[in-house]
């Protein structure tokens, strides 16, 4: 598929302050936690003081002898989940897999995982009478290591998960819930001919996306039964789905409106407070409100998959990889749907091989359900296989970046998933990596520089949006994506390029689920692609009809009316050059009626001008990333420097300059910190130890240098506006980057992530690579 | 004829690792390969996103596709 791609703009490409600003920079922006209803009481979540136990009852009686406290519930008040299936962050999830994260269901699978809820008139009390309700558990044993969890004679998370993937289909039940391996060509014959072999293992610690802002959620059940919700999500649409299949009630019951966001990463993409409150709503028949700790948002909702990963490089001498060997273990938490699939895929997507062989396990524990981050699973299996090119070009005695020169993916090359390559930027993005002034900077003592370069498919999905031309030319865009990264002003630039108005004249909104058409949750690096192709396509609609209106105004046929900077022109007495180029304006020949003129009257010419369109956008196209790393360490305590840090990526087009650049800088700063010191930490009992941003070391602004980002731009052909997905690539690159700094500069081979100072100094002092 | 591509997941199921077939849309393609390799599983194809000459569609049930086609299945990846 190929469209005419457009490559002239007017607005497109330009920097203007987005439509949300004042309000977040003043503090009006309504987040979940924001919105206060009258009468409104306060749900508070019970939860599971085991890593494995058996419920063997609850008891709710002295919580609700309690003044205030107006209802209570457990899973008895959900409908039995069943094997139907939802759509997960990357995989379709069986109901019986999604409900018990909601609330466990007769058996708790990891700490604090959800076990029970009580409202009440103050949250001060509902978190008393959540202390109040009495359950009885028989402790099992549990499993939080993948390792332990693969031993013979290990707890079973779960008694009935029989290993897929495997033939013949075991009879056994097991924590190996999922085993896969695609390949292509002869790969002992690739390690055969090359003259260069690098075999190492990364481990990748279990993270968390680390969003500013909690879950939080309002909701209210009228007397008929609708259920109104207001939450901070990054799908509405899914938080609808979800609800009514979670709580048993109609889908049309339920409109849901999404607060603004402070941040998602993926991990709002499912739903953990919102049938809870809903439930609890419907029972007390008060509005109720929740919202999570911080704790509990470490504990309980989706962190990210910790992965081993074992990479086999095979280079010649004179820099081409022969044959690339990936053998990836990933924990999925306590139930299946980990994004194995796409660390098994995408990992090694950037280079063109021929013998290529990728196996992935997925493994559960006793820890909570794993979920979606930026590009997901691709950062645990890209850090493997880059700090291994980086090694291979050390011991060629060649340039990182010459190195993957010779062997990046260009059109017409065959990726392991099968699809060739359309136009791709990843050279591009090498070129101009190379050109920064940052990769010839000199390097002092104990300083290093590693790079990467990395890969993510990107996704399309459904979409829709709402036009109204208001009676003074203004323009209201409605689509049904939360603004995470901008978004609002890449769909009032679009709007604004089409129909040739100022992007100012362009009222962009995040609305409601009745109001707009369905919309799949933004993430996926899909919004600007595929909401944002809705919003073109219901520009030209709204074009069409324009040019249909003026021309019947005139008198003439709808070809003989041309729309150009916001006005309709008839094309009466001149040919189409004239009149694009304004050669005929001063003619008393020509018609000329603008988008406000023929706002003010469209009572006259037909009513309201508005558009609505609806896609399923099947034109996105791949993403790639190159990110250059200099950080400096200090041989006695361990700790790292980042001294000087450059992305360069391909947005196909950037619609917002300054938004593609965010979401580069983001995914490095989020990068960097996986690398060096995010990790979740367990004790003996499968408890986390570091719930909390004081012993979960994220990344502050103090702690790093200025992000450079160089924007390259190699149209998708599908799109329009040749648009690709910018979100989730960005994530891929940093943590090789930086590891193969770090080593360089400290002359080790750590493997294990994260480099924190107390690894980093014992790898020092030792002397050895683990 | 149009060219199926199966990747090595599904080779094991097809013995192949492509093939040619007479369909010319997603729902007749089905068919085909479901009676040509009995071992494949329609609903775990039904699970899966075709990608048609380079284009990866989600959800093809309504696709159709020429006689010089390339069809290779896909895994559906949503992202985060």
């Amino acid at each position: 598929m190929s469209t005419a791609v457009k490559t002239d703009f007017r607005v497109v490409g330009s920097r203007p302050i987005r439509p949300d600003g004042l309000d977040k920079v003043t503090g009006r922006a309504k987040y979940g936690a924001d919105l206060n209803l009258p009468g409104q009481i306060f749900g508070h979540v019970v939860r599971s003081p085991h890593a494995a136990a058996v419920i063997k009852s609850i008891d709710f009686s002295d919580a609700l002898a309690m003044p205030g406290v107006m209802a209570v519930m457990s899973a008895d008040d959900l409908p039995e989940p069943g094997d139907r299936l939802l759509p997960g962050a990357e995989v379709e999830m069986k109901l019986k897999d999604i409900s018990p994260v909601i609330m466990a269901r007769g058996r708790v699978l990891y700490h604090s995982q959800a076990v029970a809820a009580v409202a009440a008139t103050t949250p001060a009390l509902a978190a008393e009478a959540a202390g109040r309700v009495r359950i009885e558990y028989e402790v099992l044993p549990h499993v939080v290591d993948m390792h332990e969890a693969l031993a013979e004679g290990a707890p079973l998370v779960q008694d009935d998960i029989f290993t897929q993937g495997v033939e013949p289909p075991p009879t056994v039940p097991s924590n190996l819930s999922l085993q896969m391996e695609l390949a292509k060509g002869d790969l002992e014959a690739g390690f055969a001919e090359a003259d260069v072999v690098v075999e190492r293992t990364y481990s990748v610690p279990m993270c968390h996306q680390a969003y500013i802002e909690p879950h939080a959620c309002v909701a209210r059940v009228d007397e008929g039964g609708r259920v109104d919700i207001w939450c901070c999500t990054q799908g509405p649409f899914m938080v609808r789905n979800m609800t009514a299949e979670l709580i048993g009630v109609e889908l049309g019951k339920i409109k849901v409106t999404a607060s603004e966001i402070g941040g998602g990463f993926g991990g709002k993409t499912t739903v953990y407070l919102e049938p809870l409150a809903a439930v609890l709503a419907r029972k007390s028949g008060r509005p109720v409100k929740m919202a999570m700790s911080r704790d509990e948002v470490f504990r309980a909702s989706g962190p990210v998959s910790p992965a081993e990963t074992r990479v086999k490089l095979g280079v010649t001498r004179d820099g081409r990889i022969t044959a690339l060997e990936t053998d990836i273990l990933m924990d999925s938490g306590a139930f299946t749907g980990s994004p194995l699939m796409p660390s098994v895929l995408f990992g090694n997507a950037q280079y063109r091989c021929d013998n290529v062989r990728s196996r992935g396990r997925e493994v559960l524990t006793n820890k909570a359900k794993m979920w979606a981050y930026r590009a997901p699973g691709a950062p645990q299996s890209t850090v493997a296989v880059e700090c291994a090119v980086n090694e291979a070009a050390e011991l060629l005695g060649m340039d990182p970046i010459e190195l993957r020169l010779k062997n990046a993916v260009e059109e017409g090359d065959v990726p392991l998933y099968g699809v060739p390559f359309q136009a791709v930027g990843l050279k591009e993005c090498l070129e101009a990596a190379r050109a920064h002034p940052n990769y010839s900077a000199p390097l002092g003592p104990n300083q290093g520089r590693g790079v990467a370069c990395a890969f993510w498919i990107n996704a399309g999905m459904q979409s829709s949006a709402t036009l109204h031309v208001a009676s003074d030319g203004s323009v209201n865009v409605m689509t049904g994506n939360p603004d995470i990264g901008g978004s609002r002003a890449s769909m009032a630039l679009c709007a604004a390029e089409v129909l040739g108005i100022p992007v100012e004249q362009v009222r962009p909104a995040v609305v409601d689920t009745d109001s707009v058409g369905f919309c799949d949750s933004t993430g996926g690096s899909r919004t600007t692609l595929a909401t944002g192709g809705a919003v073109i396509k219901a520009a030209e609609m709204l074009v069409e009809e324009l040019c249909e209106r003026a021309a019947a105004v005139w008198g003439l046929e709808p070809e003989e009316v041309e729309w150009r900077e916001g006005r309709a022109l008839s094309r009466v007495g001149f040919g189409l050059d004239e009149v694009t180029e304004g050669r005929a304006a001063a003619d008393s020949e020509q018609k000329v009626l603008t988008l406000a003129e023929m706002a003010a009257s469209a009572g006259m010419t037909g009513g309201p001008l508005t558009a609505s369109a609806s896609l399923h956008a099947h034109n996105a196209a791949p993403g790639f990333a190159v990110n250059v790393c200099d950080a400096e360490v200090d041989p006695d305590t361990g700790k790292v420097t980042i001294l000087r840090y450059t992305c360069a990526q391909d947005a196909g087009k950037a619609v917002h300059p300054a938004y593609v650049e965010g979401q580069m800088q983001g995914g490095a700063v989020q990068g960097i910190g996986w690398a060096l010191n995010e990790e979740y930490l367990y004790d003996e009992q499968g408890v986390l130890q570091n719930a909390g941003f004081l012993d979960y070391r994220i990344p502050v602004a103090s702690d790093l240098p200025m992000i450079d980002t160089v924007i390259v731009e190699v149209p998708n052909a599908m799109h329009p506006f040749g648009v690709r997905g910018v979100g989730e690539v960005p994530i891929c690159p940093p943590m090789p980057a930086v590891v193969s700094a770090v080593n360089a500069a400290a002359g080790t081979r750590v493997c294990t992530l994260p480099l924190s100072p107390p690894r980093l100094l014992a790898a020092i002092q030792s002397g050895e690579a683990d | 004829m149009a060219r199926v591509v199966f990747a090595s997941d599904l080779q094991r199921h097809t013995g192949a690792a492509e093939v040619q077939v007479a369909a010319r849309c997603y729902r007749d393609l089905l068919a085909e390969l479901c009676r040509r390799f009995p071992d494949l599983d329609p609903e775990q194809l039904d699970k899966m996103a075709v990608a048609i000459d380079g284009v990866i569609i989600h959800e093809p049930l309504l696709q159709q596709f020429g006689e010089d086609s390339e069809l290779v299945f896909v895994p559906r990846i949503a992202g985060g």
